[in-house]
């Protein structure tokens, strides 16, 4: 058995892709993902979350690799980076409340936390009302830094565990300050598809292309067949497929 | 350890480990020369930073790690870069202030608990495909220890961190222990030899 698993946020989760769902069984099943595990004959696990920020896509990789993966099966790890304004939070464990989306291995007490959010999709009201500080826990140029780092230290950790992996961003381009840009200059751009470049993204390279997104910025099942079809190209150039 | 060869120890952690403190006179003992990167009142999130950006071309150093105190969380507020901590009350922002009403969401034990493993774990994979030889411990802190934190604490390389999931062996508390009122410089120079013996029995 050979597995692809994909790391992300909601276009990772497929949402849209079947015009009607934001998670489903059937949207991280056929998103760009379990397109590409189809066409190559992979068992996939899809460890996205709608609204998952880049510290819960790094922390959802280092957990498949210490609770879930068999060391002896073929792996392929398929990492779609998210946008800045978004942190990770947590229900109680003693609390009754889950955010319940799909996913595999996904961890229903966590909760994603990101500026502009509905305030109604939180079941905790202190959490609700943390969204008037998010001035002040959620900062661009610190979340720039704390990506490029993470980029950087998951390329190291799949380097050294000799496991192939592709990177792409998909909401938005990861931006070079002086702050970060020794380590940017270290990310293995063979491997991390142009993570600099805005127009590469997942959003700007499907509406360039003509594919129109849905009123909640996500696209359906001609675009995730684009970015399958552009992903696999980089799958083929690194003799990965 | 390395024989013949002159290495660097690079000192990374909070202000309980900075200037001449345990890992200066570790580096004495040792006979390396030092690099004090340890910085008040850092939090742990910085400390992964740091060190990542700090390897990506080092050679023949030793990287110590003194992990700080979990409840620590880097802002930028109006372009000033601090540390916001739930024991600090006397911000100059009224809404800093205000935001210690939720505390217990932002420092939530089991997901910071998470965090800190994963980036631990990220780190030492990071530190090994470098192939620079490291250790760590905690200065005042443990890993909350969970069912869900539970197979990434036991993934971690334990021989090159010191019992991380136990509050009585950072270095504050092991002090404490001994009869050490004040982490003063005796006190600094016995966790100096407590490190010592660890990295010498893990033959690193």
């Amino acid at each position: 058995m050979k597995y692809l698993v994909a790391f992300g946020c909601s276009h990772t989760n497929g949402s849209m892709v079947d015009g009607v769902s934001g998670s489903s069984a059937y949207t991280i099943a056929n998103g760009f993902p379990g397109m590409i595990a189809q066409k190559y004959d992979y068992h996939l696990y899809n460890i996205s979350k709608p609204g998952g920020s880049n510290a819960y896509i790094h922390r959802s990789i280092v957990d498949y690799i210490t609770n879930h993966m068999n060391k002896d099966a073929e792996h392929l790890f398929l990492i779609n980076w998210t946008s800045r304004p978004r942190i990770e939070l947590r229900y109680k464990e003693s609390s009754a409340h889950k955010h319940d989306t799909h996913g595999h291995f996904t961890d229903k007490k966590s909760v994603p936390f990101t500026v502009g959010t509905n305030p109604a999709l939180f079941f905790d009201k202190d959490i609700q009302k943390l969204l008037n500080f998010t001035p002040y826990i959620i900062n661009d140029e610190i979340e720039s830094q704390r990506w490029a780092t993470w980029a950087y230290g998951v390329q190291c950790m799949l380097e050294n565990l000799n496991i192939p992996y592709l990177m792409t961003n998909t909401c938005e381009a990861l931006p070079v300050i002086p702050a970060n840009y020794n380590i940017t200059e270290k990310l293995n751009t063979k491997k991390y598809i142009t993570p600099f470049d805005t127009s590469q993204t997942m959003l700007e390279f499907l509406q360039n292309k003509g594919i129109e997104k849905t009123p909640c910025w996500h696209f359906q099942k001609d675009g995730h067949e684009l970015w399958a079809k552009k992903l696999c190209e980089h799958l083929k150039d690194l003799s990965y497929v | 350890m390395d024989e013949g060869v002159l290495l660097k120890l690079v000192s990374f952690g909070d202000e309980l480990v900075k200037g001449e403190a345990a890992p200066y006179f570790l580096a004495e003992t040792l006979g390396y020369e030092f690099c004090d990167l340890a910085e008040d009142d850092i939090c742990n999130q910085q400390i992964f930073r740091s060190v990542l950006n700090y390897i990506i071309d080092a050679k023949d150093i030793f990287v110590l790690i003194g992990w700080t105190h979990s409840k620590r969380m880097e802002m930028d507020w109006k372009g000033k870069k601090f540390t916001y901590r739930p024991d600090k009350k006397d911000y100059v922002d009224n809404g800093l202030n205000g935001l210690h009403r939720y505390d217990h969401v932002l420092f939530d034990d089991l997901l910071i608990g998470q965090h800190w493993a994963s980036e631990v774990y990220t780190l030492q994979q990071s530190l090994e495909f470098h192939k620079i030889k490291y250790y760590m411990y905690n200065t005042q802190d443990k890993i909350y220890f969970h069912q869900k934190t539970m197979r990434n604490l036991k993934a971690l390389n334990n021989r090159q961190y010191h019992n991380p999931i136990n509050l009585q062996s950072s270095m504050l508390h092991f002090l404490k222990k001994e009869g050490y009122e004040h982490i003063n410089q005796e006190a600094h120079k016995r966790w100096s030899e407590f490190l010592h013996d660890k990295i010498v029995a893990g033959a690193l």
